[in-house]
């Protein structure tokens, strides 16, 4: 069966987009080594997805040789050191959205569904070529937004977007950098109000937490931490891999007056299906 | 103030919390509009002319018309509310 292709995007730049990418990516292939899992950094010109998984030293071609025919994409390919059935297809840095077009993304994509199971594609900022580029090929969209309001106006955009398409693109929310004691007094919108205002079914929510910064410094993302447990980040976004695959994971509790997420949480049918 | 709000008291103020939300739920609703490229006057347009259509139909009570678009879901819906007095003869 080929492939599944889920598309990271927010319209607003750093929200989370490539932690979510890498943190989910690592997440999934931890969790079942028989599923193969590719990511696609689409930032061409500002590449950050090979440091967020500590793979910067091993890069040689890059997306853009891939599509101008410079190399074969196995050769562009890095792989993971940690997870043998997880894989890098890194952006070029020194050229810039335009290398590459949604008709070279669909080729490109149809050859790589044949090897994997999953494509994980990390979106730029903005709604501009690089955008399209990334939403040429995509089954699913995964729509990262924190809860502020310029966050959530670029989502409500970037939804609209993806609904225009000609083929349906299921969008799913994740809500990051959550700050769990400002919603409780009030200073920040909640979980609820986001979804209320984007209307798309929640896949889960990353509550802000300092160690994916000490994640980032080391390349080893944060989902991979032994020592995850309680409600961190990094839990977060195995529970989010979990949810993709079909499992029932029920939303984080932050903070005692938080158990209406968890009735607001919409039971997901399994998004990813493997035979 | 309803049953609840007698029961707990006089509203606090409100929140930095609501208002963002409010705020962006109204900011939205323009940016979602602004996108299908229909102008509020267009919308008055419209709603004449379909009148005028009604209006060979039956006979409709013109003081008491109201149309808006209303926000359904994700989607913006244009509903009209015109009560009519009596079917026209044909
Ligand atoms: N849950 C979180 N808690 C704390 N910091 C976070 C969290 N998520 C992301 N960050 C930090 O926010 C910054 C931006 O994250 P990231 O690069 O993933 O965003 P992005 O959407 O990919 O940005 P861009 O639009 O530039 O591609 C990073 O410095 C990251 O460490
Ligand atoms: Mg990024």
């Amino acid at each position: 069966m080929p492939g599944k292709t889920i598309l990271f995007t927010s319209g607003k730049g750093g929200v989370g987009k490539t932690t979510s990418t890498a943190n989910i990516g690592v997440a999934l292939a931890s969790q079942d080594p028989n599923i193969n899992v590719c990511m696609i950094d689409m930032d061409i010109g500002l590449r950050n997805l090979d440091i967020q998984l500590g793979l910067e030293n091993r890069i040689v071609y890059n997306i853009v040789d891939v599509v101008e025919g410079a190399c074969k994409a196995r050769q562009a390919l890095v792989k993971d050191k940690r997870l043998p059935n997880l894989a890098l297809l890194p952006a070029a840095q020194t050229r810039d959205k335009s290398a590459v077009s949604p008709e070279q993304m669909i080729t490109l994509i149809a050859e790589l569904r044949e090897m994997f199971d999953l494509i994980l594609i990390d979106s730029p900022a903005g709604i501009e070529q690089g955008f399209y580029n990334s939403v040429a090929a995509a089954d699913e969209a995964i729509i990262v937004s924190t809860p502020e309001m310029s966050a959530v106006r670029d989502a409500d955009r970037v939804i609209g977007l993806l609904e225009a398409q000609n083929r349906k693109i299921n969008c799913w929310l994740v809500i990051n950098r959550l700050r769990p004691a400002m919603v409780q007094s009030n200073d920040m919108m909640g979980v609820d109000d986001v979804v209320e205002i984007l209307n798309i079914k929640l896949l889960g929510v990353i509550p802000e937490d300092e160690r994916i910064i000490v994640s980032t410094n080391k390349g080893e993302p944060l989902a991979l931490a032994k020592s995850n447990k309680g409600n961190g980040a990094g839990q977060a976004y195995q529970n989010i891999a979990l949810r993709l695959t079909g499992v029932e994971v029920p939303l984080m509790v932050f903070g005692e007056n938080e158990n209406i997420f968890v009735k607001q949480f919409n039971k997901l049918k399994a998004l990813i299906k493997f035979s | 103030m309803g049953l609840l709000g007698w029961l707990t008291g006089p509203p606090r103020d409100v929140t930095s919390r609501d208002e963002a939300k409010k705020r962006l739920q109204l900011t939205i609703f323009h940016d979602r509009m602004e996108v299908m490229e229909l102008p509020p006057d267009r919308l008055n347009a419209l709603r004449d002319e379909l009148l005028l259509v009604i209006a060979k139909y039956f006979e409709v009570d013109i003081g008491r018309t109201e149309c808006t678009l209303e926000q359904d879901e994700r989607e913006v819906a244009f509903v009209a509310n015109i009560p009519v007095k009596r079917l026209r003869g044909s």
